[in-house]
């Protein structure tokens, strides 16, 4: 039996020797886990798109195809033969000597991007002011209400791309992501939460983000199997990932204070390791303990999503933005941690609704023990 | 000078274990026996040649990588056969598999186009194993494998007895034989206490290492200083001055200071068209030092300023700027596929969509 199967299995025959609900290991191990299986930019988005009111934005695809005469549209997709999907590359060549605009982006000045203009998003206030005036650690912006009522709001990141079909319903950036993640094993985000004496209410556990080298265990149906165990990626013995907050538990629902995380993150063929700066996670446990739903939010620097942005493949195309023009946005949009050269604002802040299943991850120091058992 | 000399020494020394026709050449390697041509030129295999004696490489491909033509007098030989391609000319294939070498190899012994578009792989003639075992690349070279790609470990001091007790097949576990196994060159069915049989690879019982859940993984090697995995043949030799590094994608190699190192494949159309590499200026090219050798697939080429890049397997080799951290790998990006990492397996990096 292997590693995995075997801690998988001694786990869940303790558990069942014990008659426990799986939400009660805690109080056996004082500690709970859960391997994050989807992870969505926080997206308001109102019936009647009263939040775009100018409509949804056109992408690359569009504007290089305005850019051309009759005869190059011919020429350069087989007389209308290649279509939006398979020009990714001939869509972003727009620079004046053929470069990339998503790769250097300021080469080319598209009209503005159609940002969110409604006052509803989700997320946090991360500021701690009312009315997004400037601070030391923050540029000026506009705050939102969430759609329960709760104001001083900070969702720069949704301001910024609430407008364009690829982060909306039915856009393929978030879902491609998560379905590559699914499927590859790359990208695994395991949430340890320790110190943790009773599973509903705990006023002082702290929570850590690891990175795992497993895949996902699923069910014949594809769903990640809860309580399945996870190995935690090491150099030279010790986790790559493991930045931590502390946290409590109220009536099944963890709330952390913030700090900065870096976190593995993998999906339409990039990855990209930011660091969350003031990330806070708040997490609500099912009462059985088998899966949790909840929200990470925190400032999420402005190059790294212009990177991620601009890497897209075939999501360039089809999710239709322009990447100079949101590049621009971004810049203006930016509301955390000023540059002190420039005062200018790096970081954007965001709100991402995370799905995630209980697992046991298994530390280093672990691995080989558990592998002889 | 001296790569040419060593690879002329592996030429006269190999040992042709294999029969094989007059228009190539078997070279005795820890996996098998790499074929090349008369001139110790690499010969490849090509992934889409998915049909007996059928090359799908054609025109300007043909033109990369040449077809392995027959002498007018050849014969075939068992597994050694003789077809004709679409334009009439007679090529070599080795158990159906058509024979090509690679226009950028330029040394004997060079094998630069092995992995190329993950579609090219040197051709061989792999050593005999029993049904269920395989080869596979890692980390630590080519080792011997379960049906899953699970690698398989041995004991030091271990004879034809299995020494691991009951306890110890809870970690080490056991490869067994079927009951009617029959030895097969390095192989021979040991019969365990229990009765059950046990492959054993050149005297050695073999196993696997019930912490491995990966294709390649070798965590066993840590696990115990009594064990390792049955290497068939070490990864080849790196300069000095690279590092490895663990990245998202796996263990890559990097330089001094760890930052990644990326090929820039030629063979591939990238995001950036035909635009100028110098003016990607995201891109720092590696450079060497006056007193650089070569090592491996490892060469320095001279720059038009004078100055000195590294390449690996011909190809030019750089670094990206936005790595700061060590085994950032920001350089991969989709839809531009021309830079690659080099993983220390040798093996494509996952996840890329190449």
């Amino acid at each position: 039996m292997n590693t995995r199967l075997a801690a998988t299995a001694g786990a869940l025959a303790f558990l069942a020797a014990l008659s426990l609900r799986p939400s009660m290991a805690a109080e056996q191990s004082g500690t709970l886990t859960f391997v994050v299986r989807d992870w969505f930019t926080a997206m308001y988005e109102s019936r009647f798109m009263d939040e775009c009111p100018e409509g949804l934005n056109v992408g690359n695809d569009e504007y290089w195809w305005r850019g051309l005469s009759k005869k190059d549209r011919a020429r350069l997709t087989e007389d209308g033969l290649v279509q939006t999907l398979n020009r990714h590359n001939l869509a972003v060549a727009r620079g004046p000597k053929g470069e990339d605009v998503c790769l250097i982006p300021t080469l080319v000045k598209d009209p503005p991007l159609r940002v969110v203009e409604g006052k509803l998003a989700y997320g946090e206030n991360l500021d701690g002011t009312t009315d997004g005036h400037a601070t030391a650690k923050t540029c000026k912006h506009t705050k939102f209400t969430t759609p329960d009522g709760k104001a001083g709001i900070d969702n720069q990141l949704y301001r910024l791309v609430g407008c364009t079909y690829g982060w909306r319903k039915g856009g393929l950036v978030d879902l491609n992501a998560n379905e590559m993640r699914g499927t590859s094993g790359l990208g695994m985000i395991l949430i340890e939460i320790t110190g943790v004496d009773n599973p509903r209410n705990d006023d002082d556990v702290t929570v850590t983000f690891y990175r795992s080298i497993d895949q996902f265990a699923l069910d014949s149906a594809g769903t990640p199997l809860p309580f399945s165990t996870y190995r935690i990626e090491t150099v030279d013995g010790k986790p790559r990932y493991a930045d931590s907050v502390k946290g409590k538990i109220v009536n099944g629902v963890l709330e952390t204070g913030r700090g900065d995380v870096r976190l593995p993150f993998y999906g339409n063929y990039n990855f990209i390791n930011p660091v969350i700066k003031d990330l806070g996670l708040k997490l609500e446990i099912a009462e059985d303990g088998r899966t949790a739903t909840g929200m990470v939010t925190g400032y999420y620097d402005v190059e790294s999503f212009m990177h991620y942005v601009s890497g897209l493949g075939v999501a360039i195309v089809i999710s239709y933005f322009s990447c100079n023009a949101m590049y621009e946005a971004a810049q203006k949009l930016a509301d955390g941690y000023p540059d002190p050269k420039t005062g200018a604002c790096t970081m954007l802040s965001s709100a991402f609704k995370i799905n995630a299943f209980a697992a046991f991850a298994l530390h280093p120091e672990k691995q080989s023990r558990q592998a002889a058992r | 000078m001296r790569r040419l000399l060593s690879i002329a020494a592996l030429i006269a020394l190999a040992a042709p274990a294999f029969a094989a026709p007059a228009d190539v050449v078997l070279q005795q390697r820890g996996r098998g026996a790499l074929i090349t041509d008369t001139k110790g030129m690499t010969l490849y295999m090509f992934e889409r040649d998915d049909q007996p004696e059928k090359s799908t490489c054609v025109g300007p491909c043909a033109q990369v990588w040449p077809p392995l033509i027959a002498a007018a007098d050849a014969k075939p030989e068992p597994e050694w056969t003789i077809f004709a391609r679409a334009d009439g000319s007679k090529q070599w294939a080795f158990r159906g598999k058509p024979l090509y070498r690679y226009s950028r190899d330029v040394l004997a012994g060079d094998t630069n186009g092995d992995g190329v578009q993950n579609q090219w792989q040197t051709a061989y003639v792999p050593i005999p194993v029993p049904p269920g075992i395989g080869i596979q690349r890692t980390i630590i070279g080519y080792v011997l494998t379960d049906s899953k790609a699970l690698t398989l470990y041995s004991r030091d001091g271990d004879t034809d007895g299995s020494r691991c007790d009951a306890a110890c097949t809870r970690t080490w576990l056991p490869v067994l034989a079927p009951e009617l196994a029959h030895p097969l060159a390095d192989w021979k069915p040991i019969v365990r206490k229990s009765g059950a049989k046990q492959w054993a690879f050149r005297g050695k019982p073999v196993y696997r290492y019930s912490g491995d859940e990966l294709i390649a993984e070798v965590s066993g090697e840590k696990a115990s200083k009594d064990w390792h995995a049955v290497v068939l043949e070490p990864p080849p030799p790196v300069p000095t001055w690279t590092s490895y590094r663990q990245s998202d994608a796996g263990e890559l190699i990097a330089d001094a200071q760890g930052h990644t190192i990326y090929v820039l494949e030629e063979n591939r159309r990238g995001r950036n068209g035909n635009v100028n590499i110098a003016s990607l200026t995201d891109w720092t090219p590696l450079l060497a030092d006056k007193t650089a050798a070569p090592v491996g697939s490892w060469a320095v080429v001279t720059l038009e300023d004078g100055s000195q890049q590294w390449t690996h397997k011909g190809q030019l080799l750089f670094t990206y700027k936005k790595d700061v951290l060590p085994g950032s790998i920001l350089g991969i990006r989709s839809g531009d596929r021309r830079f690659q990492a080099i993983m220390r397996s040798g093996l494509p990096m996952q996840g890329t969509g190449n």
